[in-house]
């Protein structure tokens, strides 16, 4: 058996995300893994009104007229986890911030709730919690014991799942052994039905994220900002008889 | 040796002790030993354990594995092995954990004096017993046909056993109620399928695909197999360039994945696709064969001239305002990538219209070799069929088509009631069949209203007896293939945990009836208890063929090709499929078809103009969203958070309409509009899309809950309420057709 | 008159009236602001306890009238000590009777802005964390230490200079006494006293105009470092600061007409001040109008469609009103009044500066809200409407704006009566002495050695 690593010794990753939207259909199924996932409590039929759905996922809709119909596309929006990201800049008591692997994470016990990350982020991914989290006490128990739950007045995103990359981190440091691709995979992208999500490491040239990454196809939202986005989308292909 | 009497009957007791014990003690012994010893270190706290059940909140029926930790269910996941799902899961089935622990389900049947009267909670037996006496009554004068049965459930072993259950009684009527019967039905007829069947599609395999308001990707059959195998198909490299068209009134999703979207007037359909037929037939060698046939549906096509004018590319895109280019291109394409498949969805069907439009789309394949099995489109043999005749529960029977408006239209003309007792089994008639104040008003006429349903509904509102039912999570089934999936599969379902609430499956209340003789003469299950009747059909299955079996880890237990292989060559039958090559077999089979849906030379029900709609008005279409799913879903604040969240919604529901049509009216996105019917009025939120087509307004059922639950009741509006009270008589699915309505600004 | 025989000290006395003597309407407005101010007071515990779900801001919208109001508050503090300090410099003599009345607003403004941001932490009990882990990269940290910086150098520039007059109050026995005591550190006017003041005020007015020019361009570049569009531009730092100088001026200008009528003032404060601040708020209104042109010109000759969106959505979409409104308010109207002698009237100029106040709050509206509104990305936008809470702590922090003007008129002199005096006694002969040595020189005084060949 190999000799157990501390994490430092790890290889370092750059995790990233392909999405081909040949493939997704906007189903919503990536939203419902993420709310089970991270604990993430319904809003309030008022609050919802106002705006405030707690979500660190969503399906975006892009409509471009083409004179009476519009040319229509269906996108999954989350954190991009930049490689130079807006929000960790402006941050006053560094509660997000780029961690292991290029992982933009948000301490929540630490952030103050002035919400300038929100507005700083371009993509408009950061969540606040503008009310303490309502849940339904039956299920409040049944939440997953692996993310924490926030409370009013913090700023949220999506992590990846980083609590699942830092088990596959335990697990291959025990081992011996730098974390594999197949180790670690975020909810959404487990549990995606058009398998429109791929998720990988974009250092590693034969990974499934990175090869969508050089793919002509390939494209990233608001590459001109250059954040560098960890999440390449995949274009539509024409279509013409 | 010198053995003392004592000390041998002491040896003699200590031998006995010890072989009893041996049955009794040891197991227990040794599973003690397991939990403590063996997996002692594991078994800390944060251990983690998953169990399996199976989704059935659609036909998929996708596999469900909940996460346990420390025995505390956190959450559920899709299982890799499972054919259809690889690992999948849609919303709702993610969302299945919140109806689980739901406040608002019911724990004890409710009895009403008076239909709409307040209910009163009693207890099992006592719920029981009043449904027990009315049925008894009803068998002991002979009266059989005075009972019916809606089954809103997908299809599996305990569909097949209420089925069984009804028909043993002479007389008494089971009505399925999903859609998917419709077009089951109305395919068989077509194609000359045996009774139990399953059309099935692939649409890997299909070249051209013409989807005629079928939301593949949505809730039409098997949506997670649909976007996955539509995304290979993207990446295929023979049937990269090959094209998916859609054709409907609303862009949606699977119309968004399409590569051309062709907006069509509702209930036009079959216009364009007669047109794309006629032009496409024109080459074909078969022509002159075929056509007479075609005449024995479409009595347009009785006169081939005028046939041929009326339904020319060019009028028909005059008529329907489009371009003429783009029906060719559309012609040009089913041409040039075969095989060119169309499919007619539910969608379409559910026009009181709709069988001519689907007809169409079927009739389409005629000419592009669709129905040949190579091209994704099939008819498959359904699992359960050889199941349940081996079980003794009988071949499933021959639904009647038009059995539920035979019960609801004399309720609506002459308000009498053709039964003495109908029984809803997870079927919320009132919120999920159009004309809600008229299916209402229809039931109260009916003596007797038995409704079993997860939750107080609309339809247990106006019953005499609400029997509480389980969640999926904690049901025991084996539900069979999905529909239009080219994967069949039987899985056992397992509850996953405990029941949450003290209540019975409705399997175990039809047996309990049955063992207390509420039941007609041949109505043998074999079994006194629902769990017991599973277990024997799981030993069926497993005895007749042992090999191809696969558990719940994914293990065979014997050699086979792949997982998802052994469960379908476990499962399926025969594939069904019709040749164009040879027309004098098939004219057969139509002509049984003919005979089935009114004779010979039917002429189609007009589908409702253009010019029908007075100045201002516009056509009313009511939609299906897989996050809504007819409102059976809504009372998970998931679904009600998820299901608007493309337009910014939350908690409420929307219409779609066109910038041409809002423009005039001062509407703008997020706008409350007014929805006025000739019969009701619903108040909403208008999105203003360009993916729908002008002089439209979409909405999507399932919102506007009066009952059901906290989280659904009271919020959005339901469009159902709008349309007329209209059961299709030909495929006897509730019709939701275009209603003329007012759009006005709140 | 009966004026000119009187001593000096009995010359001025209208500016110690208001101190020693309190009449029912004080209490009467007093009361009225106290009790705005305790319901604003009352709403915040709400908002404490609830969190900033009782605000009107939503997911697009993250900032809303907190932020609006820091901005712009913290822009009406530069009414004060920039100004006075500048004048000061220029020694521009009618400044005299002016520069207190600016001095407190900056401080009490600042005061109250500085706590907007407070009030708009989520998690306000964590507020120290930005000293525990403050990031000093973080341009709200700047912000931090530019306004403390600012406040604490104009409250010393408003308390240095304001020494004689609480010496005088102490020497008149005005009660209490021990305050009086206290703050006036024994001054007794001696030579090296008055030799040390005018130092100390030389020195701070030079310190306090880089600060207070730093602090408003800070405030501009918590917007300006992000990449949000409308935001993300180098305009915004001078942009901010001449808004800011701007609604100052405005704001003074209010403020002085409005004690002017309440205590009495109208001989100190005399139409020429009041015409040459005017003259002064005209100037600035230019000038912002210009920035305003650049800053629009440019997004919208790009055509960059984030920043033609953000613009669309002010100049016709929801933010219409507003936009125009500002337009007319800050630059239609004062241009339009204020350029013309004949319209230099007392009342005209505080129908335009109360009309530059709303619209410098316009502009900050306009700036903060449509960016967030209208992000880069498909993001379905909530329309932003403020809370009672919002609104009611707004309201709060005007009414205690008043209020502490109030209070500190009743303290203190709002006009600083030594440098009245010391206009009266010295500044006639300084000044005319300043402007002969602006005169040319005779032709037979010899030219200073150097000067003349360097400049050639």
């Amino acid at each position: 058996m190999a000799k157990e690593l501390s994490g430092s010794e790890l290889k370092t990753r750059r995790w990233g995300m392909a999405v081909d939207l040949d493939r997704c259909t906007g189903c919503g199924a990536c939203v419902a893994a993420c709310k089970v996932e991270n604990n993430i409590p319904e809003s309030s039929p008022e609050e919802a009104q106002m705006g405030r759905v707690l979500r660190w996922i969503r399906v975006a809709r892009r409509e471009e007229p083409e004179g009476d119909r519009a040319s229509v596309s269906l996108y999954p929006a989350l954190c991009y986890h930049c490689g130079n990201a807006p929000c960790t800049l402006v941050c006053p008591v560094h509660a997000t911030y780029k961690g292991i692997d290029g992982l933009v994470g948000q301490i929540y016990a630490r952030c103050i709730g002035c919400r300038y990350c929100m507005a700083a982020c371009p993509y408009t991914v950061k969540v606040f919690n503008w009310s303490e989290p309502r849940w339904q006490p039956e299920l409040r128990a049944h939440t997953n014991p692996e993310v924490s739950l926030r409370y009013r007045g913090v700023v949220e995103k999506c992590t990846f799942c980083s609590h699942r990359l830092q088990r596959a981190r335990d697990d291959a440091a025990v081992e011996g052994r730098d974390v594999r691709e197949e180790d670690y995979q975020p909810a959404c992208v487990e549990v995606c039905p058009a398998k429109a999500l791929t998720f990988g490491d974009l250092d590693d040239d034969h990974s499934g994220a990175a090869t969508a990454r050089r793919s002509p196809r390939g494209y990233q939202l608001l590459e001109e900002l250059g954040t560098d986005p960890a999440i390449v989308y995949l274009n539509r292909r024409e279509r013409r008889v | 040796m010198n053995i003392s009497r004592r000390r041998f009957l002491r040896l003699l007791s200590g031998a006995g002790v010890t072989i009893s014990a041996h049955d009794w003690l040891f197991p227990r012994l040794e599973a003690y030993a397991n939990e403590r010893l063996a997996y002692g270190d594991l078994r800390g706290p944060g251990f983690t354990s998953f169990s399996r059940s199976v989704c059935r909140d659609c036909p998929n029926h996708c596999s469900l594995a909940m996460r346990k930790v420390d025995e505390l269910p956190v959450g559920l996941r899709g299982t890799p092995w499972h054919p259809a799902s690889l690992g999948a899961l849609c919303v709702a089935g993610q969302s299945q954990m919140q109806a689980l622990f739901d406040p608002d389900r019911l724990e004890r049947p409710l009895q009403r004096p008076d239909a709409g009267a307040a209910a009163q909670a009693v207890e099992w037996d006592e719920g029981i017993q009043v449904l027990d006496e009315r049925l008894r009554g009803l068998l002991s004068s002979g009266e059989g046909e005075k009972i019916a049965v809606v089954d809103g459930r997908t299809p599996s072993l305990g569909t097949r056993l209420l089925e069984s259950w009804v028909r043993s009684i002479p007389g008494a009527r089971y009505i399925p109620l999903r859609i998917e019967h419709a077009l089951d039905r109305l395919v068989r007829q077509f194609l000359g399928g045996g009774a139990g069947g399953r059309l099935r599609f692939d649409l890997a395999r299909a070249g051209t695909l013409l989807l005629v308001g079928s939301e593949i990707l949505e809730h039409d059959g098997s949506p997670v197999t649909q976007m996955r195998t539509h995304g290979d198909r993207r990446e295929n490299p023979l049937l990269s360039h090959a094209p998916t068209l859609y054709l409907g009134a609303r862009q949606s999703p699977t119309a968004v994945q399409a590569d051309y979207w062709i907006p069509c007037q509702p209930g036009r359909e079959h216009e364009i696709l007669l047109a794309l037929a006629e032009a496409l037939s024109k080459e074909h060698p078969q022509r002159d064969s075929i056509l007479p046939e075609y005449a024995r549906w479409i009595s347009d096509a009785l006169d081939p001239v005028g046939f041929a004018r009326r339904y020319s590319l060019e009028s028909v895109a005059r008529r329907n305002r489009l371009d003429v280019e783009e029906l060719e291109a559309a012609v040009r394409a089913l041409r040039r990538f075969h095989p060119a498949v169309t499919l007619p969805g539910p969608g379409i069907l559910r026009r009181p219209n709709g069988f001519s439009d689907a007809f169409a789309g079927l009739a389409l394949n005629l000419w592009t070799d669709g129905f040949r099995e190579e091209g994704g489109l099939s008819w498959g043999r359904d699992p359960l069929t050889d199941l349940t005749q081996e079980l003794g529960l009988g071949p499933p029977g021959e639904a009647d088509p038009a059995s539920l408006s035979n019960i609801l239209d004399p309720l609506f003309e002459i308000q009498r009631s053709p039964v003495d007792v109908l029984i809803c089994v997870e079927a919320n008639l009132v919120h999920e069949l159009p004309g809600q104040d008229q299916i209402a008003r229809a039931l109260s006429h009916i003596p007797f209203v038995a409704s079993f349903s997860t939750h107080e509904d609309e339809t247990s509102r106006l019953s005499h007896v609400t029997v509480p039912t389980l969640i999926d999570l904690e049901s025991w089934d084996l539900p069979s293939a999905a529909w239009g999936s080219p994967e069949a599969s039987l899985q056992v379902q397992r509850p996953a945990l405990v029941p949450v609430v003290e209540g019975r499956a409705v399997e175990d209340v039809v047996l309990g009836l049955a063992s207390a003789g509420v039941a007609g003469p041949g109505f043998s299950p074999g079994a006194e208890n629902w769990k017991d009747t599973v277990k024997a059909a799981v030993e069926l299955i497993v005895e007749r063929r042992e090999g191809d079996l696969v558990d719940a880890d994914g293990r065979r237990t014997l050699e086979s090709a792949s997982a998802s292989a052994a469960v379908r060559s476990l499962v399926s039958g025969r594939s069904v499929w019709v040749a164009p090559s040879e027309p004098g077999a098939r004219a057969e089979e139509s002509e049984a078809g003919a005979e089935a849906v009114g004779g010979r030379g039917v002429r189609p029900e007009r589908p409702p103009r253009l010019t029908d709609l007075a100045p201002n008005q516009l056509w009313l279409i009511p939609f299906d969203t897989p996050a809504v799913q007819r409102g059976r879903v809504l009372n998970r604040p998931m679904m009600m958070e998820i299901s608007g969240m493309t337009h910014g919604l939350a908690w409420e529901s929307w219409v779609e309409i066109h910038p041409v049509d809002a423009r005039p009216r001062r509407i703008v996105t997020g706008d409350r509009v007014k929805i006025r019917g000739p019969r009701a009025e619903i108040s909403t939120r208008a999105i203003v899309t360009r993916g729908v087509t002008p002089s439209v307004v979409a909405a999507p059922v399932g919102f506007g809950h009066e009952a059901f639950g906290s989280v659904a009741a009271g919020r959005g509006a339901n469009p159902l309420k709008l349309p007329f009270a209209v059961l299709d008589k030909r495929t006897g699915a509730p019709a939701w057709g275009p209603v003329p309505v007012f759009l006005l600004k709140a | 008159m009966s004026e000119s025989r009187r001593s000096p000290a009995d010359r001025d006395e209208p500016l110690y009236r208001p101190i020693e003597h309190t009449g029912a309407g004080f209490y009467l407005t007093a009361a009225l602001l106290m009790a705005v101010v305790l319901f604003g007071v009352y709403q915040y515990v709400n908002q404490f306890r609830l969190g900033l779900g009782v605000t009107g801001m939503n997911q697009p919208v993250t900032w809303g009238f907190y932020i609006i109001n820091f901005v712009f508050f913290i822009g009406i503090s530069h009414a004060g000590t920039l100004i006075s300090a500048i004048l000061r410099l220029n020694q521009a003599e009618w400044r005299r009777p002016i520069t207190r009345m600016a001095e407190v607003i900056t401080a009490i403004v600042l005061l109250i802005g500085g706590l907007h941001p407070l009030l708009d932490l989520g998690r306000p009990d964590r507020m120290l964390n930005i000293f525990k882990w403050g990031r000093l990269q973080s341009p709200l940290l700047w912000d931090v230490m530019c306004i403390t910086a600012y406040f604490a150098a104009s409250t010393v520039y408003l308390y240095v200079p304001m020494i004689p007059d609480i010496a005088k109050l102490r020497d008149r026995g005005t009660r209490p006494r021990w305050l009086y005591d206290f703050l006036s550190w024994r001054w007794k006017g001696t030579p090296r006293q008055r030799q040390v003041l005018n130092r100390a005020m030389n020195i701070l007015m030079v310190l306090v105009i880089p600060v207070a020019v730093s602090v408003h361009t800070v405030i501009s570049y918590i917007f300006a470092m992000t990449l949000t569009a409308g935001w993300h531009s180098t305009i915004f730092g001078p942009y901010f600061v001449v808004g800011a100088i701007y609604s100052g001026i405005g704001a003074l200008l209010v403020i002085m007409i409005v004690f002017r009528k309440v205590y009495r003032f109208e001989r100190y404060l005399k139409l020429v001040h009041f015409a040459n601040l005017s003259k002064l708020l005209l100037v600035m209104s230019i000038i912002w109008f210009y920035l305003t042109f650049s800053e629009y010109l440019t997004g919208f000759f790009g055509r960059e469609p984030a920043e033609l969106a953000v613009m669309m959505f002010k100049l016709s979409g929801p933010y219409a009103v507003p936009f125009w409104l500002m337009v007319l308010l800050n630059f239609v109207l004062p241009v339009a009044i204020l350029s013309r002698k004949r319209t230099r009237t007392i009342p005209s100029i505080l129908v335009v500066s109360i009309g530059v106040v709303v619209g410098m709050w316009l502009e900050r509206l306009i700036i903060v809200v449509p960016s967030l509104a209208v992000p880069y990305v498909d993001f379905p936008s909530h329309p932003y409407w403020p809370s009672l809470t919002e609104i009611s702590l707004f309201a709060a922090a005007v009414a205690l704006f008043w209020l502490g003007f109030m209070v500190f008129a009743k303290f203190f002199p709002l006009i600083s009566i030594w440098e009245i005096e010391e206009g009266r006694e010295v500044a006639i002969e300084e000044a005319s002495s300043r402007i002969a040595g602006y005169l040319p020189d005779e032709p037979d005084t010899p030219v200073p050695e150097g000067t003349g060949r360097a400049e050639r």
